[in-house]
């Protein structure tokens, strides 16, 4: 099949202005793809290249989406000749210009070579369509520069020849099509030789050369041996200038009938159209010369209207669709954006959340770490020292002639050992905290002063973690052994409240203390320190010692 | 007095003066062990021989040794024996002054006693023993706070509103008014007269306006 698309592609190259073989190739393969590869060539009604057309968008579609390339740009050339048949010009070259762009990305070979001549032809043809003369030939002449064959060359110098044909620039239109001539007696195509050699001879005819008639015959006689019906047509039309140009309009006639008969029977209306054409502008009657003139020119006219208008509506489309397609860029480069930022507020902020995590952890395990080798000093020196103390402090009761001086001292050690182990010593603020801190307050009530709560039964401790219940437990034993050693106050209140922080007011009536710490109070703002809490303290001499602890 | 009694603690000293003084409190049969385990054993064979102890005098902790003890503390020995022997008595006589502690054995466990191991100690065990003789319970001066109950610290929202209207210099009677008057109660002149008695005492205030100078100072009203 691919073989029979390239086959066909090329064919296509040379079928500009009726100039064509008969097409070698059978359409008998019943699949669609063959029908429609027909029905570009043959259109039957004004529906069918608009079928082959969408037809072919969506096998473009389905090959570009198959990474197929190779198909991709044979159903874009066949696109694109379709566009030009519609008359879309712009989009037909637009179509043919992607090609080319896949076509320049696949590495050089035959198939390149010959798909890339066989665009830039197509180019040609599309510019030539819109009297783009200049970029027509800068095409044609860069197909020209990769043709390999004779067939081609001759081919794209004859469509170079129709151009100088056209622009009147007969002298180097004879040099093409003597070119193309040479080429296609290389080549040994009957119908293109015949091609060459008409064209060579009506442009000879027009320079007045020698022998312009006879080549022109010679064209008509090949011709009808190949029955080439549409080379035939061509001959006789070409004759009937000539003729009309010599000013013998009965052989013009004749030959304008000629051609007439031959696109009957071609049976294409555009031919049939050209040969009535002729045939009026060869009347004697010069109401209806006028006329013809003047239909032509503004049919003429009408098709550079035309071509002007399908040029802006096409500049519209494209602007549109450029627009469009920013559009959709710049929102998928939004939404990327936004993703990518989302993503980077996400990672900073982990990695900020992660790395307060673990400090946090690493605080809390110090600080554990601390609370439990203090635990295990206060079990030792209770187990060990002051047990020992006490057993000391028993045998020298037990002894008749004990020394009463000297048990009294050892009390003292004794009670300050005991001290030292319940301030560092191990307290359990899972069960009842409530409960702990109440007896160690209650510790401190005695006689020489009053210790009072307000709301302590208020708060509720399970919200509370355990290691900064373990510190409010360490700052109040402190607070209070330095109240009870240094402060000669008889009152103390101790305040709780709970917000969104938990606050303990400790105020008592002391003679207040110089605030430059003793070691207890640094001990309570270390311990408040390392868990992010805040305590305040405040004294004045004879007006009572304050501290405000905020966790 | 008791005529059977255990005594479980590991110090030779502290034992030989438990046992001087038991002696003076005549008790005929004093067995003394040094460990948990040996009470344990002590104790039921007792009741097994019909002859049983009627006074545990424990300490809580023991040091461990080369034998491998299944009561290993006085606390997990009080604890199974008042739950197999709820009519031997027990007394604690420990080191240990935590009120948590002292709370958990006399509530949970039913300690009879419970003696802080001091310079007084002695005095404070034989006081002990002639209170649960007399079917009574004894706690060491150090500890005594543990049964106390639990308000007694902790100032009320209605104790403050006695000290605010005092500080108006409201009367006794114009408060009680007051009270009636926004349906606080207790409201009775009475029990206004009772409570700012007792914050007086709280607050070791000497009269009234010493009282509301105190509270002053310390913030509360």
């Amino acid at each position: 099949m691919k073989q029979l698309l390239i086959s066909f592609l090329f064919f296509v190259v040379c079928n500009n202005y009726g100039y064509c073989k008969n097409r070698p190739i059978s359409y008998q393969t019943g699949d669609s793809l063959s029908y429609y590869y027909y029905l570009v060539d043959n259109p039957k009604t004004s529906s069918s290249l608009t079928k082959a057309y969408v037809f072919f968008n969506k096998q473009i579609d389905k090959s570009l989406e198959q990474k197929d390339t190779i198909s991709s740009i044979n159903y874009l050339r066949l696109k694109a000749i379709i566009q030009n048949k519609l008359g879309d010009y712009y989009g037909s070259e637009t179509t043919a210009v992607r090609a080319l762009d896949l076509v320049e990305h696949l590495p050089v070979n035959d198939f390149t070579q010959e798909s890339k001549m066989g665009i830039f032809n197509q180019l040609g043809r599309i510019n030539s369509e819109l009297l783009n003369y200049e970029t027509a030939l800068e095409y044609y002449n860069k197909a020209l520069s990769i043709a390999q064959k004779p067939i081609t060359a001759s081919i794209i110098r004859n469509n170079i020849g129709l151009i100088y044909l056209e622009q009147l620039n007969y002298e180097k239109a004879e040099k093409e099509f003597l070119s193309a001539y040479k080429n296609s007696l290389l080549s040994d195509d009957k119908k293109e030789k015949a091609r060459a050699l008409d064209n060579l001879g009506y442009v000879q005819h027009k320079l007045n050369r020698e022998a312009s008639l006879e080549k022109l015959n010679e064209a008509l006689k090949m011709r009808v041996e190949i029955e080439d019906n549409d080379g035939i047509y061509s001959s006789y039309k070409n004759l009937s200038q000539y003729h009309k140009d010599k000013n013998d309009l009965d052989k013009a006639s004749s030959y304008a009938n000629k051609a007439y008969l031959a696109a009957k029977k071609l049976n294409s209306a555009s031919y049939i159209e050209d040969a009535l054409s002729n045939i009026i502008s060869l009347s004697p009657d010069p109401k209806t010369l006028e006329y013809k003139k003047l239909k032509d020119s503004i049919e003429s006219a009408k098709q550079i209207a035309e071509n002007k208008y399908a040029l802006i509506k096409f500049n519209y489309l494209k602007q549109e669709q450029i627009a469009n397609e920013n559009k959709i860029l710049q929102e998928k480069e939004k939404a990327n954006r936004v993703f990518y930022q989302a993503l980077g507020v996400l990672i900073l902020t982990t990695s900020f959340f992660l790395y307060f995590l673990l400090k946090s952890k690493h605080r809390k395990d110090k600080i554990q770490i601390v609370y439990n080798t203090e635990s295990s000093i206060s079990k030792k020196i209770h187990d060990e020292l002051a047990n020992d103390m006490y057993y000391a402090m028993a045998k020298l009761q037990n002894d008749p002639n004990n020394n009463e001086d000297l048990l009294n001292d050892l009390e003292k050690i004794y009670i300050k050992t005991r001290d030292i182990s319940k301030g560092i010593g191990e307290i359990d603020v899972e069960t009842n905290f409530q409960e702990l801190l109440y007896d160690l307050l209650i510790n401190y009530n005695s006689e020489q002063v009053s210790i009072i709560t307000k709301n302590l039964n208020d708060i509720d401790w399970n919200t509370v973690e355990q290691l900064k219940k373990e510190t409010i437990y360490r700052i109040l034993q402190e607070l209070m052994t330095n109240m009870r050693k240094h402060s000669k106050a008889t009152v103390v209140l101790v305040s709780f409240s709970q917000n969104n922080k938990l606050v303990i007011d400790y105020k008592d009536n002391g003679i207040g203390c110089n605030l430059k710490k003793s070691g207890g109070l640094q001990n309570a703002e270390n311990r408040i320190k390392s868990i992010n809490g805040t305590i305040i303290f405040e004294s004045k001499k004879d007006n009572g010692f304050k501290a405000k602890i905020t966790i | 007095m008791f005529t059977k009694v255990l005594v479980s603690e590991d110090m030779d000293d502290i034992n030989k003066g438990i046992y001087t003084m038991l002696n003076e409190l005549s008790i005929p049969t004093i067995h003394q062990v040094q460990y948990c385990d040996d009470a344990y054993l002590k104790i039921k064979k007792a009741v097994l021989d019909d002859t049983p102890y009627q006074l545990l005098i424990t300490d809580l902790s023991f040091k461990l040794d080369h034998r491998e003890q299944k009561f290993e503390s006085g606390e997990t020995l009080v604890k199974t024996i008042n739950q197999q022997y709820p009519n031997l008595k027990i007394i604690v006589y420990s080191i240990e002054d935590r009120l948590q502690k002292v709370r958990t054995l006399m509530n949970n466990y039913h300690v009879n006693a419970y003696v802080c191991k001091s310079r007084r100690g002695l005095l404070e065990l034989s006081k002990a023993i002639e209170k649960v003789y007399n079917n009574e319970s004894y706690l060491s001066p150090e500890v005594a706070n543990a049964l106390s109950p639990k308000t007694d610290l902790e100032i009320d929202s209605y104790d403050i509103e006695l000290l605010v209207q005092l500080s108006k210099g409201l009367s006794q009677e114009e408060i009680s008014i007051h009270l009636k008057d926004n349906n606080v109660s207790p409201s009775s002149l009475s029990s206004v007269e009772k409570r700012l008695n007792k914050l007086r005492i709280q607050f070791r205030a000497n009269n009234a306006i010493h009282l509301v100078a105190i509270v002053k100072d310390l913030g509360l009203i």
